[in-house]
């Protein structure tokens, strides 16, 4: 198991090499940020001064060398926009982003098991129809126009939650948490809602299809037979068996839910580092931006590491190496 | 030949699936609705001539206010939404079909040659899929279009297009696994096949179904990403129509209860989305014998 981890990181640092790679070798193809800086009736002669000093004017393998040897210290130099360092911005408004992505995921896993189980006992019930209708909507409505709508909903129209920002923060050392104050918890509602919507209803969807699949097994019916209460029948004999598909599929949403928490933070003005990655894209910051990429890639190593050995704790057949 | 597909398992089972029937109904009417669109809207949004301030931000016809031709209310330009969401249809409709058919085609090559091939070129592009599936395809197809920074309906296709091709690569490339073992193929290697003629007749047909299932879900997915990428303003230029671009200037007028600005090309954007759903879950069923 160690091995195993060990050699993922590996890989994941290799990953980050590369899509940093990437990120450098497109750059200087497009935008200038010098131009988005300095403006645009700055002298040939000041935009020089401003790219020499960003280390710009070197070839693009070498700006990425120094990058890759400032990275491994934990230095990924300065926002060109504030000139703060890059570090500090992120993982200042990690937290949110953190909260929010954490609620979002919970929502849809426990409502999506939940409500996928209930719909594969029963499929014709009434119930069942309407949820199975919902969850159609679910992955047929972009995340956006979720979330525009909850807002005409609950804010514009009935005025019971709100939709700005993360309402009262409590700072417990570097992190800022919403979720010990009543504004915080209510600020966190509808983005939260929002951003799991989508992965609510693939869970449902693929939940259904897995425990119907396993509930005509032999075994199940045994289980049936032998008297089990159902309870133990459905959690212990049909859902922990169809859970591998679903597991791999809610570690694969968490990294769609942190590319789609991008969309419900410009939305819902969520204080994260995803809407600081956005203004980034729009403001040619690089380093923010390479950053950001490279966080993220540690991020979802982290998220395949965890779901690989959650694995083994459902299925003991399972072992790496 | 009409009796073979009068009486076919396809077509019956496609009768008795309300659902498939009204996703194909829907799916047709915006297809017909998109095609034939400088005919049936009553104004070209986009041609500046048409367009007066006057007409700005009229509510829906029903509604105190609203005025004929603008059925469904106009927008701050005085665009009349009917007639931008029938337009924005044909982007929307344009990069889906764009994006699947390149990226069907690009990701179903290379799954095939990686699955059939294997060494270093599947571990190569399997690794790249990998790292660009868990990226999400929305956060890949954000990154390369807000570097590139330029718009475009084309650039739009083949941002996402460049994103999207895993979905097929991954697939292929496991079914081409489980196929390349089969007797058949064994056989038609034995006999000194070459590999082209090995790859299409004999791998290729038993691979195609998932294809075409991946494109069917593949359309609704891309569908709501250039909407997406077009709400964030990375998408489509300003020039052009577009669902999500209508439904992000709708949303500056959230507050001010202008509400027809989202709901309508909200609620277009859906039932498109549905109705290609719909019809994919039908094609899954039948195309899928595991399900079977």
């Amino acid at each position: 198991m160690f091995a195993y981890i060990v050699r993922r990181v590996i890989q994941g640092i290799g990953v980050a090499l590369l899509v940093s790679f990437l990120c450098f070798f497109l750059f200087q193809y497009v935008g200038d940020p010098v131009l988005t800086m300095v403006g645009k009736n700055a002298t040939p002669k000041q935009m020089e001064e401003v790219r020499s000093i960003l280390g710009l004017d070197k070839p693009f393998y070498i700006q990425y060398l120094t990058f890759v040897k400032n990275a491994f210290r934990g230095d990924f130099g300065r926002s060109y926009t504030n000139d703060l360092p890059v570090f500090g911005l992120i993982v200042e408004r990690a937290p949110a982003t953190i909260e929010l992505a954490t609620f979002a995921m919970l929502i849809a896993t426990f409502f999506g098991i939940g409500l996928g189980v209930v719909v594969s006992l029963n499929r014709a019930a009434v119930l069942s129809r309407l949820v199975m209708a919902g969850s159609l909507l679910g992955i047929s409505l972009p995340t956006f126009l979720i979330g525009l709508l909850f807002i005409m909903i609950f804010a514009v129209n009935l005025q019971v939650l709100p939709v700005f920002g993360r309402g009262d923060i409590i700072k417990i050392g570097f992190w800022r948490t919403g979720l010990l104050t009543l504004s915080g918890i209510k600020h966190l509602i509808l983005p939260a809602f929002t951003l799991g919507m989508y992965q609510m209803a693939l869970i449902i969807r693929l939940t259904r299809a897995e425990v119907s699949e396993v509930l005509e097994e032999d075994y199940v019916r045994t289980a049936w037979a032998k008297g089990l209460p159902s309870r133990i029948v459905i959690f212990k004999h049909a859902l922990r068996n169809s859970l591998i598909p679903v597991v791999t599929m809610i570690g694969l949403g968490l990294g769609e839910v942190i590319a789609f928490a991008t969309i419900t933070e410009t939305i819902f003005q969520w204080p994260g580092m995803c809407r600081l990655f956005l203004s980034s894209i729009y403001g040619s910051d690089y380093p923010v931006i390479v950053a950001y990429i490279v966080l993220m890639a540690f991020v979802i190593l982290l998220i395949n590491l965890a779901v690989d050995i959650f694995y083994t704790v459902l299925n003991p057949k399972i072992q790496y190496d | 030949m009409i009796r073979r597909i009068v009486n076919s398992r396809l077509l019956k089972h496609y009768l008795r699936d309300p659902s498939a029937i009204i996703g194909s109904v829907i799916c047709l009417f915006v297809l017909v609705a998109a095609i034939f669109a400088p005919l049936i809207a009553p104004q070209n949004p986009y041609d500046l001539t048409s367009l007066s301030y006057k007409d700005s931000l009229k509510p829906p016809i029903w509604m105190e206010g609203g005025q004929t031709p603008f059925l469904l209310g106009t927008d701050e330009h005085g665009r009349g939404i009917l007639s931008t969401i029938l337009y924005g249809l044909r982007i929307s409709l344009g990069v889906g079909f764009g994006v699947v058919i390149l990226a069907g085609i690009i990701g179903s090559i290379i799954g095939l040659l990686a699955g059939f091939y294997r060494r270093w070129f599947d571990a190569v592009s399997m690794r790249l899929a990998d790292t660009l599936f868990s990226f999400s395809t929305t956060l890949s197809a954000i990154l390369i279009l807000g570097i590139t920074g330029k718009r475009g309906i084309l650039t739009v296709i083949l941002a996402i297009t460049l994103a999207d091709w895993v979905r097929y690569a991954r697939t292929t490339r496991g079914n081409v696994l489980s196929v390349a073992e089969e007797d058949y193929v064994l056989a038609a290697k034995s006999v000194g096949a070459n590999d082209v003629r090995i790859i299409l007749k004999h791998i290729l047909p038993n691979v195609i179904s998932s294809i075409f299932v991946i494109s069917a879900v593949d359309l609704a997915i891309v569908i709501m990403l250039e909407a997406t990428l077009s709400f964030l303003g990375v998408g489509v230029p300003l020039t052009e129509p577009s669902l999500g671009m209508m439904i992000a200037q709708g949303r500056e007028y959230l507050y001010a209860g202008k509400w027809w600005l989202i709901v309508f090309p909200g609620a277009a954007l859906g039932s498109i989305v549905v109705g290609i759903n719909l019809l994919a879950d039908w094609l899954r069923e039948e195309l899928n014998p595991k399900l079977n």
